[in-house]
């Protein structure tokens, strides 16, 4: 029972392609890359118009999603990328690591122990990130709506841009999809998007839904 | 054997493909020909490529393919049973005003003074609609259609709610003839001793079936009304049975002694009476 105080947490010592340890690199980033370009005549080029024009087109013609299926829209979403549907032409192609990647391409039913997990494919995205809610068991849980062990929705885990609605997904509609998030990310600008009822809703920022632990079945403090 | 040796030796002991690098490139360089737009009319084998460009052209989809709903307002005569099939539950009925003399408003309904000046329409969430055409195969009038319209992505989960009149078919496209078909094959039955002859089930009855007559038992000396049912009229919506207060409704099936009434419903619009459908030869068979 040696006493819990004597443990020393060991710094990490891994070094990188600079030969610096991976927290010094994130300083030396800020201060030889970011800050330079922050100051004076960098940070008026940033902020015109031109650069950021051209960041957003290089943003909204490579939206590249994650290659994850949870369940059975997972066929329409390997269907999309065949030479059929080649959906590669709109700049999106499948990647497996959640850091190389900027949309979180939900397909299926999230169940309570997957839910952390999407979370944390979430938070290990690098910005911009955004999130497609692909057929209905994703948007509400659809014919499981009854189930305790499926959340309602995923705007209840994760801010969710575009929802699109069907069962399965026809490809083409997957694909109508990203050209939807696209259009989303043109309007970054303005602030705004239209929805198809003509309805005005923010660009910058995806849905949130929270009941109150009321539908996502929280296990209460009592209990843990 | 020798000249198996002799191959093992030259190749190091791998058989290789004449051409070496480019005979497996060739197929490649072949398809690239054959479905290039310009170049396959020249290359032998051409033809057109494969992958179709989706926002700048479309398949036409079949006709059967379910996309978004479109419900005819003439034929629908909202008797719910729409909303008690879905196995999702996510089909909702709104209350519409419309004017009094709207050829929407249903005559039987219209009974009531509540009734004359609004009609009931449904209303889908299609963020959860499973798209299973449930609503539409048990539909008595047919009011249900699946348009080939399968862009409904949206930015927010609230605008996936359509009212009613979002989901109407433009009149010009209904030929406003209705057929009505029984396709659960449930009647309603009556228990006479529990009913109070409240006349809310011919009041509610969408297709005027239940007429109101005298019952055997006596009330303060008078005879309770019962309801009699059209069972050939009945299409088996089951609202007499929801809306009575004292619960002595309930269904069944009822076997029929004759085929009167009964509809082939294999085209739609084309509701045919079913003794023209059976042939002669099973009829005598029957009768024997």
């Amino acid at each position: 029972m040696a006493g819990s105080d004597q443990i020393q947490v060991q710094e990490p010592k891994g070094t990188n392609v600079a030969g610096l340890d991976s927290g010094r690199f994130v300083e030396w980033v800020a201060s030889s890359i970011e800050k330079p370009l922050k100051r004076g005549v960098g940070r008026r080029l940033i902020q015109s118009g031109l650069v950021q024009n051209f960041l957003n087109w290089a943003k909204r013609n490579s939206t590249w999603p994650l290659h994850w299926g949870i369940m059975c829209c997972a066929i329409e979403m390997a269907a999309t990328s065949d030479p059929r549907f080649d959906v590669e032409r709109l700049g999106v192609i499948y990647r497996s690591s959640p850091r190389q990647v900027d949309v979180l391409l939900l397909n299926g039913p999230i169940s309570v122990k997957l839910r952390p997990s999407v979370r944390r494919l979430y938070e290990q995205m690098p910005d911009p990130k955004w999130v497609i809610a692909m057929g209905e068991c994703t948007i509400c849980g659809g014919p499981y709506y009854d189930s305790y062990a499926v959340i309602k929705g995923c705007y209840t885990v994760v801010p969710t841009d575009v929802f699109i609605p069907g069962c399965p997904v026809r490809p083409e509609a997957l694909m109508n999809g990203f050209l939807k998030l696209s259009a989303k990310i043109k309007a970054e600008k303005a602030g705004f998007v239209t929805t198809r009822k003509g309805r005005k809703v923010s660009s910058l920022e995806g849905q949130t839904a929270d009941f109150a632990g009321k539908y996502t079945h929280e296990v209460p403090e009592e209990r843990r | 054997m020798r000249s198996q040796k002799k191959d093992a030796s030259r190749s190091g002991g791998k058989r290789r493909p004449r051409g070496g690098l480019f005979r497996p490139l060739s197929v490649t360089l072949k398809q690239a020909m054959q479905t290039t737009p310009v170049l396959n009319r020249i290359f032998p084998g051409g033809r057109k490529p494969v992958t179709y460009l989706y926002p700048y052209e479309r398949i036409e989809s079949y006709r059967s393919y379910r996309g978004q709903h479109s419900i005819d307002w003439f034929k629908c005569i909202g008797c719910e049973l729409c909303a008690k099939v879905c196995p999702n539950e996510c089909i909702y009925f709104e209350f519409v005003k419309v004017e009094k003399d709207s050829p929407y408003v249903l005559p039987p309904r219209a009974k009531a003074d509540v009734m004359k000046s609004q009609i009931r329409r449904p209303a889908v969430d299609v963020g959860h609609c499973l798209f299973c055409g449930n609503c539409s195969e048990y539909c008595p009038t047919d009011a249900w259609m699946f348009i080939q319209d399968f862009e409904l992505a949206d930015y927010t989960r609230e605008d996936l709610f359509y009212h009613a009149q979002e989901l109407q078919k433009p009149d010009e496209l209904s030929d406003k003839k209705q057929a009505l078909i029984n396709r659960q094959g449930d009647e309603p039955i009556l228990d006479v001793d529990v009913c109070i002859g409240c006349f809310r089930c011919e009041r509610e009855c969408p297709t005027t079936c239940i007429s109101m007559v005298p019952g055997p038992n006596l009330r303060k000396g008078k005879p309770v009304m019962i309801p009699q049912f059209n069972y050939p009229v009945c299409i088996g919506c089951q609202q007499c049975v929801d809306v009575c207060p004292v619960s002595c409704l309930h269904m069944q099936e009822i076997g029929y002694e004759s085929m009167e009434g009964f509809y082939n419903i294999n085209f739609p619009g084309e509701a045919k009476p079913l003794e023209e459908w059976v042939p002669r030869k099973s009829a005598k068979y029957h009768g024997e």
